[in-house]
């Protein structure tokens, strides 16, 4: 164990025990009872548990409506067993067993539906699935906006539906917001940044009719809309730069989260966008974009410790990617039911692993993004081989037959090599392998250490002359290997072989190897070193930029055939002992890939051209070359062609100039950055129904499939990611529009129309407005699924564009504001509370998109890394000061400043913020570095832009920080303040450099620092105003 | 003039109780705001005109206890050395484990047929109770009555995080909310100005990260504050570089004044 440090944490909590608390909730009794608004929440949340999917206490289930009708008589509550029984009566034990009574109300509403509508409910047919019942699952309907007095109101049917509530409630629509504050929601509300002055200054003069609706248009082709709702949907896709658990690596993502960006600012319309994301890769004719896409999935947390089994991991990521696919499209909380049928909505545990089956047969690349510099680069190398090479050819007049003659040669050793595929294998520090296909055997787990690979497998073939060990690429080793290197490149320092008999009381015997050849050579890891006995020297795979990861090949020839009568157990001891000086490109070079293979005999042939090749790598070519060599010449293209001659170059002694002056070309070979995505297995793993959601005891095979309460899917639709995602947006699906809808509504007003927005389920409480939100639901499919059609419809409602000011008794009548007679007033999000004060204060960077960037963070911070204190390195120049939606987010710490303001740390897909006030941010905004330097740049912008006069400046900033121009209440006591402040700094030089400067290394030229502290000081007033961080 | 010592001094006052309360008098308006706020933005169907969300709250049993105090040893010695006492253990002492007990289980770093190893430590019973504890704890076996030793908790996490994360957790996924955070959500806190449920971390961090103190999927005031060892003990407490205490309270007096004049 490495942990010798006892590491202790205390944790404190002191709460109190005191107080009572009462809690009799009120409840409005409902005018007609609705069985699936109504009842069935009832049924589910006390009945369920007992009488469903798990249980059938006294056989009965209360989840099916024939299955109610034993216990209910529609038209006589009274003598229904279902009443008698939950309200105690008649000598029997009250019902639920053992848990509190169902409320009055609840009894109420049983008695109500039993006496009315339950006759028509429970004659429907036997086998009325679910989907009839809970209004989720049915299909959306566009109802008539339902008739209301104020029309003059309403600009649109959100209003009608919006306004048909609230009149029904007796209450009274608030009057529209002042155009400064309009102006400044908007911005906050679709880019995510304040309007600067000229912007508000600009609308305000705007004397159009439809000036707003201008707004609105500009600002939904704003670039900073993508960013503002990209950040909306990575809270989703759960986005972090870490992998997450103890040892939380970095990863790279951010291709993703710029496609996302990218994706809102194009309007992608939504199906696509699905689509794109869950199945991009197996679109006709894939883009790298839609590549991109698919890191939606990857964006699962990855356990990279020591000893961890991979494969749990591996099932651990898959299970996340159901969840968050449940949660981002369908609203379900389909993870519940892993280890049992889930207990309230109609998913069976069967069904939880058919949906899992859709998400279980990735493979799961790192994807290079090359980007337009890199492809020119490589462009340009490419063209100067290609010179280089049509130069040798033309000059070289029997090229045809020279040619014709090396493949001959190669081709001249017919003899077939035998995989060893029921072989067994045994690495140390808990690495695992993969046994694919082909035999070979792919490493995964830990990869901290060098390592050794013990194989042992048992052949009955004799005369065993050659031993070939091939070290393979796959999609799943970083830049797509051999080996496990952060390039891909992996050493072999040695490898012995020992020979027995099947006969376990004969010992083995040591192989003894002649010689050692390889397809590549490296100077200074030649073959011949695996097998000098010496720990010290490697054989490398490593053959520079753009050529390292390749398939390549090592050939043993032993010095004397092996092979047993009655069969021959052979063992390999693989060794990989790196010391510093090798693990330069980061990640130890262990071997990613491997086969081995075994043939017998002699070559029969002894054609010179082999013996005659260049050195290095004698007569061998490359696997890769190999494959395009066994494609008749008439079949292969001029590309393959291509390569064979460059194999065949290489190999030429006469031409070591021209090979040498292409070696130095391709040192210049340029990588792109990486991101991370999934590709489809070429054959599909299998999905077993895992017993009681462990891993560990696969049950009964499942096949891909979606869950039976739903639409099905298409006859001809393929049975694998593109087909779930053109399921999910199919429009018969009655859950993904809704809950698409119901968040983008949650993010304007504070609360869905449905209030969990992660649970459309049979607990979820019904919507606020369900006429509504299906008009939206249907308004969005008709739109082509338009995003800016959505945000435009609510934007420039009349219920959007109400006054948030709070009237005497509002709170008492509606205190949630579900009936929206008034604005959401709303503290921002973590990141915009971020914007807003980089932006107020001048130094917001509006560069989009990129890696993500390392703004000043305080130093205890670091020190609570695991193991030893995050390398944090402070981003320079502009990147300091980028929109917090880049900020470096390190799962097992993220970054404090946003996490403080209910940034979802990105475990887990989070389709709701939590929105809690906490001292810890006012000391943030407050005293925080960063919060710190905005005001300081602020203050110095108050001094240079607000005119001459203190009232001049004041009213300047004033207006900088919330949109409007202070009262004169406000005003007087800003100027009380600031001569305050100015008090403070008389005759203290120092303290006013220090207040008002953030580097005093490059102090700004040109101004009196003394005159700008009192203001750095206002600055930072006014940035902490709870207004400056509140939707108003 | 000394920044530093200034700067301590105002560290020291900020850790009482009633400096607390009256410098920080912004952070409580802000809590005050949230009442409003939370109404607003929680919207959980309920006119619950709860304004703290810290506010004590009834337990289901009455209350011996008047607060928590965890101390979670990542890295301590092990229990098999301390208090839990393996009779059977020491039976197969040098043994491979039985092969039946260890059918369907991999070990990460262990080989299937290693050896088993007992505590070296002779262990015997103490107090009333007669509690097992090993000769390592002499002085602890003095007051062993005083404890509640729990010795039948187990675990199939092998690995540090996801280990480290069920102990506080009771998930080995990340996610859910800690032991921390359930108990001041359930039973909130009597203070109105001091955080409820603070961490204390020494020596390195831990494997499972924040996610130990995390609120998961309970709003983010519950989540533990942790006071660090090196700088501010809470993050952003102290005033920034030559703010006064003075010029400090004019700052949060005039926001008082402003914010309210605006509500």
């Amino acid at each position: 164990m490495r942990k010798r440090i006892s590491r202790l944490l205390l944790l404190i909590c002191a709460p109190a025990l005191l107080w009572l608390h009462s809690t009799s909730a009120q409840q409005a009794p409902q005018a007609a009872v609705d069985y699936a608004r109504d009842i069935q929440p009832i049924l589910a949340a006390h009945c369920i548990r007992c009488h469903g999917p798990e249980r059938q206490m006294a056989r009965l289930r209360l989840d099916s409506m024939d299955a109610i009708a034993r216990v209910v008589t529609p038209g006589n509550s009274q003598d229904s067993r279902l009443i008698v029984r939950v309200s105690g009566e008649g000598g029997e034990p009250r019902m639920p067993l053992g848990a509190p009574p169902l409320s009055t109300e609840q009894i109420r509403s049983l008695r109500a539906w039993i006496d009315g509508s339950a006759g028509a409910t429970v004659a429907a047919p036997p086998n009325a699935s679910k989907a009839a019942t809970h209004w989720a699952f049915r299909q959306p309907v566009l109802a008539k906006a339902p008739p209301v007095k104020n029309a003059a109101w309403v600009r649109n049917p959100v209003d009608q539906f919006i306004l048909a509530e609230i009149e029904k409630q007796s209450l009274i629509v608030s009057p529209e917001a002042a155009r400064t504050t309009l102006i400044r929601r908007l911005y906050l509300d679709i880019t995510g940044l304040p309007p600067s002055l000229s912007e508000v200054d600009a609308f305000l003069a705007d004397r159009r009719p439809d000036a707003y609706d201008h707004l609105v248009e500009k600002l939904l082709a704003s670039p900073h809309y993508g960013e503002r709702w990209g950040r909306w949907w990575l809270d989703a896709a759960r986005y972090a730069d870490t992998n997450g658990f103890e040892k939380d690596r970095p990863r790279s993502i951010w291709p993703y989260r710029d496609w996302v960006i990218r994706a809102f600012n194009n309007d992608l319309p939504f199906d696509q966008f699905t689509i794109e994301q869950l199945a991009g890769d197996l679109l006709p004719g894939a883009t790298l974009d839609q590549k991109i896409a698919t890191g939606f999935l990857r964006n699962s947390m990855l356990n990279e410790e020591g000893g961890v089994d991979p494969e749990q991991f591996r099932v651990e990521g898959v299970i996340d990617r159901v969840d968050a696919v449940g949660k981002a499209f369908l609203g379900l909380t389909v993870a519940c039911a892993q280890c049992h049928n889930h207990k309230f909505d109609p998913i069976a545990q069967r069904e939880y692993y058919q949906f899992y089956a859709f998400l279980n047969s990735d493979d799961e690349p790192e994807l290079e993004v090359p980007g337009e510099g890199v492809t020119r680069k490589r462009e340009e190398i490419r063209k100067e081989i290609a010179k280089i090479e049509d130069d040798l050819r033309a000059k070289t007049t029997d090229i045809r037959n020279r040619l014709d003659g090396w493949e001959r040669a190669l081709k001249s050793d017919s003899r077939q090599w035998v995989p060893l595929r029921d072989a067994e294998i045994f690495a140390s520090f808990g690495v695992k392998f993969d046994r694919l296909e082909d035999g070979s055997f792919m490493a995964r787990g830990d990869n901290s250490t060098s390592n050794n690979y013990r194989v042992a497998a048992t052949t009955e073939l004799k005369d065993i002359s050659e031993i070939r060990l091939e070290l393979l690429t796959d999609p799943n080793l970083p830049r797509g290997g051999p080996g496990r290197a952060n390039d891909g490149s992996l050493y072999v320092t040695e490898l012995s072989a020992e020979a027995a008999p099947r006969d376990p009381a004969i010992p083995a015997t040591k192989i003894g190897f002649d010689a050692v050849r390889s397809d590549f050579a490296r100077a200074g890891f030649p073959p011949s070193n695996v097998i000098d006995g010496d720990m010290k020297t490697h054989w490398s795979s490593d053959a520079g930029p753009g050529r390292r990861n390749q398939d390549r090949t090592l050939f043993f020839t032993l010095a004397k055939p092996v092979g047993f009568d009655g069969g021959t157990k052979l063992t390999f001891q693989i060794s990989q002992k790196f010391d510093e000086a090798i693990d330069l490109a980061g990640g130890k070079p262990n071997i990613g890939r491997f086969r081995l293979s075994i043939r017998t005999g002699r070559l029969a042939s002894t054609d010179s051209s082999v013996a005659n090749a260049a050195d290095g790598a004698p007569g061998i070519v490359s696997p890769r070359v190999e494959r395009l060599l066994a494609i008749p010449p008439a079949e292969r293209t001029a590309e393959q062609e291509r390569e064979i001659f460059s194999a065949y170059r290489t190999q030429v002694k006469e031409w070591q100039d021209s090979n040498r002056r292409i070696d130095d070309l391709m040192k210049d070979w340029p990588y792109g950055p990486t991101t991370l995505a999934v590709s489809e297995r070429p054959r599909s793993r299998e999905t077993r129904i895992f017993r009681r959601g462990d891993w560990k005891r696969p049950d009964t095979l499942v096949t891909p499939g979606v869950p039976a309460v739903m639409h099905p899917m298409a006859k001809d639709a393929p049975r694998n990611r593109l087909g779930l995602a053109r399921w999910i947006v199919d429009k018969q699906n009655p859950l993904t529009a809704r809950v698409i809808v119901n968040r983008v509504w949650q993010q304007y007003f504070g609360q869905g129309l449905v209030l969990t927005a992660e649970d459309f389920g049979t607990r979820a409480a019904p919507p606020s407005h369900p006429g509504l939100l299906d008009y939206l639901a249907i308004e969005f499919q008709k739109s082509d699924w338009s995003f800016k059609h959505l945000h435009q419809l609510i934007v420039t409602s009349a219920t959007y564009r109400q006054s948030s000011r709070i009237r005497p008794g509002d709170l008492e009548r509606d205190p949630t504001n579900q009936y929206l007679a008034r604005a959401p007033r709303l503290r921002v999000e973590a990141e915009t509370v971020w914007d807003v004060a980089l932006a107020v204060s001048g130094l917001l960077s509006p560069k989009i998109g990129g890696p993500s960037v390392y703004p000043p963070i305080p130093d205890g911070v670091l020190n609570l890394a695991y193991g030893r204190p995050l390398d944090w390195p402070v981003s320079k120049g502009e990147d300091r000061y980028r929109r917090g939606m880049y900020t470096f987010w390190k799962r097992s710490l993220p970054y404090p400043n946003l996490l403080v303001f209910d940034a979802p740390q990105g475990d887990l897909s989070c389709t709701r913020r939590i929105r809690s006030n906490t001292p810890l941010q006012a000391l943030t905004t407050l005293n925080d570095t960063v919060f710190v330097q905005a005001a300081q740049g602020f203050g110095l912008r108050i001094w240079k832009e607000g005119g001459a006069t203190d009232t001049s400046r004041m009213k300047y900033a004033f207006r900088v920080a919330t949109g409007r121009s202070p009262s004169a209440i406000e005003l007087k006591r800003l100027l009380e303040f600031l001569h305050e402040q100015r008090g403070n700094f008389t005759g203290r030089t120092a303290a006013a450099v220090y207040v008002s400067s953030a580097d005093l290394n490059s102090l700004p030229p040109d101004v009196d620092l003394h005159q700008v502290a009192p203001w750095t000081m206002v600055a930072r007033l006014l940035l902490n105003l709870d207004e400056t961080i509140t939707k108003e | 003039m000394n920044y530093s010592g200034q700067s301590k001094n105002e560290y020291r006052k900020l850790l009482t109780r009633r400096h607390f309360f009256k410098e920080c008098g912004v952070g409580l308006g802000s809590i005050a705001l949230a009442s409003l706020l939370e109404n607003e933005a929680l919207g959980q169907g309920t006119a619950a005109k709860t304004s703290n969300p810290f506010s004590a709250k009834a337990p289901h049993f009455a209350a011996k206890a008047k607060r928590v105090i965890y101390l979670f040893q990542a890295g301590a010695p092990s229990q098999l050395d301390l208090f839990d006492y393996k009779p059977q253990l020491a039976k197969y002492n040098g043994q491979p484990v039985p092969p039946e007990m260890v059918k369907d289980i991999d070990y990460a770093f262990i080989k299937r047929d290693a050896g088993l190893y007992a505590s070296e430590l002779k262990f015997a019973r103490h107090g009333q109770s007669g509690s097992w504890l090993s000769e390592a704890l002499p002085n602890l076996a003095g007051v062993v009555d005083e404890l509640a030793i729990v010795p039948g908790m187990v675990t199939d996490a092998i690995n540090h995080a996801p280990g480290q994360i069920f102990m506080n957790t009771g998930s080995v996924q990340f996610g859910r909310p800690s032991m921390g955070a359930w108990v001041t959500y359930g039973l909130g806190s009597e203070s109105r100005d001091l955080p409820a449920f603070v961490v204390l971390s020494s020596a390195g961090g831990t494997s499972g990260g924040s996610g130990n103190w995390g609120c998961g999927f309970l709003p983010t005031v519950y989540q533990g504050v942790p006071f660090r060892r090196t700088g501010d003990p809470i993050l952003a407490l102290s005033n920034p570089r030559v703010v006064t205490r003075e010029m400090q309270r004019q700052t949060l007096d005039a926001l008082k004044q402003l914010n309210e004049q605006h509500l």
